[in-house]
């Protein structure tokens, strides 16, 4: 009998882990706490706040906006709307600052291209070859979208690739002998890869690269551009995440590729801090 | 004894049925919790990219009542007709900034040219802008430097020369390490350099033609905007006081 009950209590250790994939009650209880808190996260952290996603939690206020329900007609009718709404914001930004006396920049998504205007004028286009946008933007919706988008964002830093002001540094020379020792070829034309991060006010990053890759010569130029990309906007630790996992203060990012003169011309000749007018 | 023996025997019987006691279910669920925690942490290091793929999948276009619940659903179709008549509106003021004589864009990072009549290119050649050199001297005893940019902005031509004569500044003799002379000295005026014609666009700043002609298309200047004989003719006789210059 004594045989009997130790064969008893090892049979229960050794089916305890068994029994985790042969009996079907433990197995599911095992399953349910194994999901419990990936369940509980995914909830908490991926799906509430990107339902209720707004691009910059300052700007959208909160005016209590009833929904109605709608035919196909009436969405057709609103979509219209939401499209005459949009282009007159646009045009609205463009003509303020078309009154200032800067140089801007212009940035139509739907339609694919980049501007730089001077006092309304288009005086640089290119052609957006391909563009990465941030999914959280599709979320957005219109009503919080609108506000956004209705003043014209203001650039606060940017990085890239290449300098913006390629100066070059000449010490006089002494006398006409050293004058004519001096070089009077020009520079050979910067031919590096470039890439360019542009951070503006109300959450925004726009990049502007190039289309192509960087060459071998170029890696170490790329990853210092990378690494100073990552000091710019940190990625918070994983426990300020989870306090915060509310996706409005996270920047949304448009990563427009161009050719590689555009890029260039584009980024050299913004101001500063120059403004931007965008439209999603 | 033999009670708490046939009470084994019990458990045993039920293990080997399939029969699970609580406290066997309690330890399977705190082993199964201990192991989520372990599941959740990439959820928690990747989660801003999750929410980056969630996010395509829950896109919508249920914002469409919310915009319609703030026109009000009566006033739809006057709301799309004030929009569409302040939208032209808008469009016709900003129509209005195009210039209505001809104009010239300069792109100082291509050196490039285009020669505009409203929304028709003209003309499109290479120039050739500032070299963005700083340059180093002394005037007399004091260090002095002077940075060799092309303005940007929008300029109106103020001047029209033909056969213009160039008044050096002073970096032009520094350059070439020449002592500066004073102000009237002949030396300061030299002809022949600037081309056929000058277009003045205010701070000592021209548009005006080059002995260089190879160098078009690149940033060799001090400031001043080079052309080729040609395009400079054609602009010369294109733009007219006040015409605008756009430089980016």
């Amino acid at each position: 009998m004594e045989n009997t009950v130790e064969t008893g209590q090892k049979y229960k250790k050794k089916n305890f882990f068994v029994g985790l994939f042969t009996n079907l009650k433990q197995l599911s209880v095992f399953i349910l706490a194994l999901l419990i808190i990936p369940i509980l996260l995914v909830v908490y952290a991926i799906i509430i706040p990107t339902a209720s996603y707004k691009p910059a939690a300052e700007l959208v206020n909160g005016k209590a906006v009833t929904s109605v329900s709608l035919d196909n007609a009436q969405k057709e009718e609103v979509r219209t709307i939401v499209k005459l709404e949009k282009e007159r914001d646009f045009e609205n930004n463009r003509l303020s600052l078309a009154n200032q006396d800067s140089i801007y920049l212009v940035i139509n998504v739907p339609e694919r291209s980049i501007a730089i205007e001077i006092k309304g004028v288009q005086v640089h286009t290119a052609t957006i070859l391909r563009t990465e946008a941030d999914q959280k933007i599709a979320l957005i919706s219109h009503e919080h979208l609108s506000p956004w988008l209705s003043e014209p964002f203001v650039l606060k830093k940017y990085l890239a690739t290449i300098p913006k002001i390629p100066i070059v540094i000449k010490e006089a020379p002494k006398d006409t002998i050293e004058a004519q020792k001096l070089s009077s070829k020009p520079l050979p034309p910067d031919s590096t890869i470039v890439l360019t991060s542009l951070y503006f006010d109300r959450n925004l990053v726009i990049e502007i690269n190039q289309d192509g890759m960087p060459v071998e010569r170029e890696f170490a130029t790329v990853n210092a551009y990378k690494a100073k990309k990552s000091e710019y906007l940190p990625e918070p630790t994983n426990i300020a995440k989870l306090l915060n996992p509310g996706a409005s203060d996270q920047p949304l990012t448009i990563k427009l590729i161009v050719s590689a003169s555009d890029a260039r011309s584009i980024y050299r000749a913004i101001p500063s801090h120059t403004s931007l007018v965008l439209k999603l | 004894m033999k009670e708490t023996n046939l009470l084994r025997d019990q458990k045993l019987t039920d293990a080997k049925s399939g029969k699970v006691g609580g406290k066997r279910l309690f330890w399977t669920f705190i082993l199964g919790l201990i192991l989520s925690v372990g599941v959740a942490i990439p959820f928690v290091q990747n989660f801003y990219k999750l929410q980056q793929i969630v996010s395509g999948f829950i896109a919508g276009n249920s914002s469409l009542s919310y915009t319609a619940g703030r026109v009000g659903i009566d006033k739809i179709k006057s709301y799309q007709a004030s929009l569409t008549k302040e939208t032209a509106s808008l469009g016709k003021k900003l129509e209005e900034f195009i210039p209505k004589d001809i104009y010239l864009i300069i792109n100082t990072s291509n050196n490039d040219f285009v020669l505009m009549n409203k929304r028709e290119v003209l003309r499109k050649g290479k120039c050739s802008t500032g070299s963005y050199t700083l340059l180093k001297g002394k005037r007399g005893n004091k260090d002095q430097q002077w940075i060799f940019k092309t303005p940007r902005g929008m300029f109106k031509i103020r001047l029209r020369v033909k056969d213009p004569v160039w008044t050096k500044p002073d970096w032009a003799f520094v350059e070439e390490g020449l002592p500066v002379p004073s102000a009237r000295h002949p030396s300061r005026f030299d002809y022949g350099t600037l081309g056929d014609y000058s277009l003045h666009l205010g701070d000592g700043y021209m548009i005006h033609g080059t002995l260089y002609k190879r160098f078009l298309g690149m940033p060799v200047t001090h400031g001043c905007i080079r052309m080729g004989d040609e395009d400079l003719e054609v602009i010369f006789q294109a733009m007219q006081l006040g015409s605008k210059v756009y430089i980016y």
